[in-house]
């Protein structure tokens, strides 16, 4: 257990280097890797997630935080997938067609990987067909799309209903996001969840990804 | 009227403004990364402004004309009330510090990237500012930029690029079909004379800005006659 407390402790330092050691060396012993993954890697990011939404703590600093967990899920993935294990989920993430702000979005995809998820980012200026399209390709449970333009937003609605027509409307959650945006506007174009901040959003996609 | 280039812009990126906003120690790995990042940037970075005087031809209802291109906004009219020019502009952090962050895959670097580019935007913006002073003397200064309010749509960039010419060959930056520029940090719109400041903010309701420079004012939209305004 102290070994994972380690983990988490050199996460939040930032510490790739000694997670990576840490990592091995728990593995070595024959620690179990959900647990390493679990109770040391996202343990250590939740604390530094909560940290930056409390503003205690600046984006540079969760992102080394993010690439010291990388370091260690890097160890661990091809032993996750010989168990079995899957990621928690996977996301579809991109500023809509026609829009070009792309700093909120970019911090939803540092929180969402925080969380374990894996987060496609198909960039900024993305047609409603090209969510579509990746996600079914990927068979990803959720499209994340963030717009910053009022004129933009419209494009959510684009998105929602090229999922319908592919026929993939029952598989994905379709979350919203970006500043214009609210919650009547997301039931306005019957998409599943708006949530006004990346860290939020990180937590309903894990939510959403579990209930699935 | 003659166009103003101006692209050979001092950029040096300011690292330590860079190491307080965001809370990091000078001695560390990071801090290191950032000086790397910095020298780099410093070399290659060009930010380049456009911009020119232009003398409204005629004025309308609710538009004005400006080397025979009509510009349609009723606060833009209103604004101009009382003068006869305006200075249209486009600013960019500059292609080459785009094409630079584009390479970068580590997100660490890509985010130092990001507030290098914002940096170099900031350095065109003073710049474009001083370069205006000196030359034009348009005392008091006010300013616009096309769909940061409804009643100028972002349509209207079309418009405002053909006045300026092809901004797109003297600073690189180039107009998406959804009116939106590139390279990203790129800024355009106009200034004018002006003996009340207008900031946009004042009719924008939009709550959590980090940009916001002043207050919303709900009484000032009806000042301009727009209507629907909350
Ligand atoms: C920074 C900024 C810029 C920067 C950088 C843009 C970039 N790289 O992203 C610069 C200066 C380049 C810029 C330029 C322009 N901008 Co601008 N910009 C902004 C500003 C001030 C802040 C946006 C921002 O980054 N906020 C910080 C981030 C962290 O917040 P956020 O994006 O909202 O994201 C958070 C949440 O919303 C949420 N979230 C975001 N996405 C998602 C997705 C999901 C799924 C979920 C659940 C949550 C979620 O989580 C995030 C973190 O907590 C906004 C004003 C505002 N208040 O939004 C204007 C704003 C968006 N811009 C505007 C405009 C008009 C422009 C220009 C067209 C102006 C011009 N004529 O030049 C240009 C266009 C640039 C181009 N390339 O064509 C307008 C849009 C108006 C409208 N009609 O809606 C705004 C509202 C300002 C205004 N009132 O004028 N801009």
């Amino acid at each position: 257990m102290n070994m994972l407390n380690e983990i988490s402790q050199k996460l939040q330092q930032g510490n790739a280097k000694a997670v990576k050691e840490l990592v091995q060396q728990a593995v070595d012993e024959g620690c179990e890797v959900t647990a390493i993954l679990e109770e040391g890697l996202m343990a250590g990011m939740d604390i530094v997630g909560e940290k930056f939404k409390n503003n205690e703590i600046y984006v540079p600093e969760v992102l080394i935080a993010a690439r010291a967990m990388n370091a260690g899920t890097e160890l661990l993935k091809p032993l996750l997938s010989s168990s079995g294990i899957k990621a928690k989920g996977k996301v579809v993430l991109g500023t809509v067609k026609g829009d070009m702000h792309d700093i909120g979005k970019n911090l939803v995809r540092m929180m969402m990987e925080g969380k374990g998820l894996e987060v496609i980012d198909l960039g900024i200026d993305v047609p409603s067909e090209k969510f579509v399209e990746v996600a079914e390709k990927e068979n990803a449970q959720i499209i994340a799309c963030s717009a910053l333009l009022t004129t933009t937003m419209n494009e959510m609605k684009k998105i929602v209903d090229a999922a319908s027509e592919a026929g993939i409307r029952e598989n994905v959650t379709i979350m919203v996001g970006g500043a214009p945006v609210t919650d009547n506007f997301r039931e306005s174009i019957g998409a599943d969840i708006y949530k006004p901040d990346a860290a939020s959003a990180a937590d309903a996609a894990v939510q959403a990804c579990q209930a699935r | 009227m003659s166009i103003n280039i101006l692209d050979a812009i001092n950029f040096q990126v300011d690292t330590n403004s860079l190491l307080e906003t965001f809370h990091i120690n000078a001695e560390s790995d990071v801090a290191r990364q950032l000086a790397a990042l910095a020298h780099t940037a410093s070399q290659i970075g060009k930010p380049k402004a456009v911009y020119k005087e232009a003398v409204i031809e005629a004025k309308g209802h609710d538009y004005i004309i400006v080397d025979g291109i009509k510009l349609t906004s009723q606060i833009l009219r209103t604004n101009l009330e009382s003068t006869q020019k305006i200075y249209p502009y486009v600013l960019t952090c500059g292609r080459e510090l785009a094409d630079w962050a584009d390479t970068l895959d580590d997100m660490l670097a890509a985010f130092w990237a990001d507030k290098i580019m914002e940096m170099a935007l900031e350095t065109a913006v003073t710049a474009f500012e001083s370069h205006l002073e000196t030359h034009y003397n348009p005392g008091s200064i006010s300013n616009m930029n096309p769909g940061s309010l409804e009643d100028w749509p972002i349509s209207q960039q079309k418009k405002l690029f053909s006045i300026l010419g092809d901004p797109l060959n003297k600073i690189g930056v180039q107009l998406t079909d959804s009116y939106l520029m590139l390279p990203l940090k790129s800024l355009s719109g106009v200034r004018f004379h002006s003996s009340i400041e207008f900031v946009n903010c004042q009719l924008c309701s939009r709550k959590n800005c980090p940009n916001r420079r002043v207050e919303y004012h709900r009484n000032a939209a009806e000042n301009y006659n727009l209507k629907n305004k909350k």
